[in-house]
């Protein structure tokens, strides 16, 4: 009797490792066929602008212009176009990167203030261009947080200059600090056209560019938030966005509060 | 000289094509959306129209060719869709089978050479 209920006992272990089993493949696949999706619109976000380089190359070079300045103004557009793909590349680079190896991240242990005020104030002429506010609260003996500074400078600037982009005229962005249990949470908010609902869920995908940065000339191909929270997720944080449309988004994200002592304490942790 | 529509939403892709087209005399305007794109059209009436089928907004070049052929003042237009994407999306056109779906008259990949480009413009304009 008690052999037959540890036999039952291990058919059930079995089948439920089976059925486990069989769901982490298809999730692979799924991944596999994500990332083969991924390679092939990047193939094609390459492929875009070297069409473009190409046929201004190929009007030079075979002299379907006659005029100088004309062959000049071609050649600008080219090695524009190149340098954007650089970016491109460059951006592809520092993606896959920050996931395969976040350890190649060097951390320090510091105060997020400074930063923060010195990328908001690197912003305060192009708002002032657009007529908008700018309006910065931090909370006062907001702790340190070990951080890795040029990547979160990157992702204040991404936030930050998204805000000013996507705002409305004479609107305003507000970015707040606080602390909230064992986590920083950083917070930029804007007064713009906002995000749709069904769009929220994929804002932070590779190359997804939301009907707002469709209308506007063509910047940018959609990999500045996918970074950003690679990176945050790098740091063991995490990013997310509430938005109304009309009335404007808000885009937080949260960095674990360094739980070491003083500063050079527990720097390996 | 006859006269074409470019509408694509990547200016440098457009200045190139402008440039080729009118390198053999053609009259060339552009339109970089759909919307700018359709006023043009029934103000100007091109002879032909060039239509990058993969605009930002990325069904914007299908919808307007089937706007375009369902209306019985274009539908004459030929149109020469372009567009970078090809094989590797598994994206073939067929104008045998896909009339209804993508009622176009011809398909080209980018980038297009410009003695391509010029000869199948030349072939379209002079097929009655």
């Amino acid at each position: 009797m008690k052999h037959f209920k540890e036999l039952e006992e291990s058919q059930r272990l079995c089948q439920f490792l089976k059925e486990k089993c069989i769901e982490k493949s298809e999730r692979l696949e799924e991944l596999s066929k994500e990332k083969t999706r991924l390679v092939m619109i990047t193939a094609h976000e390459i492929k875009e602008p070297l069409a473009a380089i190409w046929s201004n190359l190929e009007i030079v070079l075979k002299n379907l212009v006659k005029d100088d300045q004309k062959k000049r103004e071609l050649i600008e557009r080219a090695y524009k176009r190149t340098g954007q793909l650089l970016t491109l590349v460059r951006d592809m680079l520092e993606l896959t990167r920050i996931e395969l190896h976040p350890e190649t991240l060097t951390m320090e242990i510091d105060n997020l203030e400074p930063i923060i005020r010195d990328v908001v104030d690197s912003y305060r002429p192009k708002a002032k261009e657009q007529n908008l506010s700018i309006k910065l609260k931090i909370e006062e003996n907001i702790p340190k947080v070990k951080i890795n500074k040029q990547t979160i400078r990157r992702v204040l600037e991404n936030l930050i200059s998204n805000a000013i982009k996507y705002n409305k005229p004479n609107g305003e962005v507000s970015i707040n600090v606080v602390k909230k249990g064992t986590n920083i949470e950083v917070s930029v908010k804007d007064t713009g056209v906002g995000i749709k609902p069904e769009e929220i869920d994929k804002l932070f995908d590779i190359f997804f560019r939301g009907s707002a940065a469709i209308g506007t000339k063509r910047e940018g191909v959609g990999l500045g938030l996918s970074i950003v929270k690679r990176i945050i997720k790098a740091h063991g944080g995490d990013i997310w966005v509430e938005s109304l449309p009309g009335k404007g988004s808000k885009f937080t994200f949260s960095l674990p509060v360094y739980k070491g002592g003083n500063y050079g304490e527990n720097i390996n942790n | 000289m006859a006269k074409i529509l470019i509408i694509d939403d990547d200016p440098d892709f457009v200045e190139a094509m402008k440039i080729i087209l009118e390198s053999d005399g053609y009259d060339v305007d552009a339109a970089y959306d759909g919307d700018e794109a359709l006023l043009k059209i029934r103000n100007e009436l091109p002879d032909l129209i060039l239509l990058d089928i993969m605009m930002r907004s990325k069904s914007e070049g299908f919808s307007l060719a089937r706007i375009i052929k369902q209306d019985e003042s274009l539908k004459k237009i030929p149109i020469i869709a372009v567009s970078a994407v090809t094989k590797e999306t598994g994206f073939k056109f067929n104008p045998d089978i896909d009339q209804d779906f993508f009622p176009v008259d011809e398909y080209l990949e980018k980038p297009i050479e410009s003695e391509k480009l010029l000869e199948v413009v030349s072939k379209m304009l002079h097929t009655p």
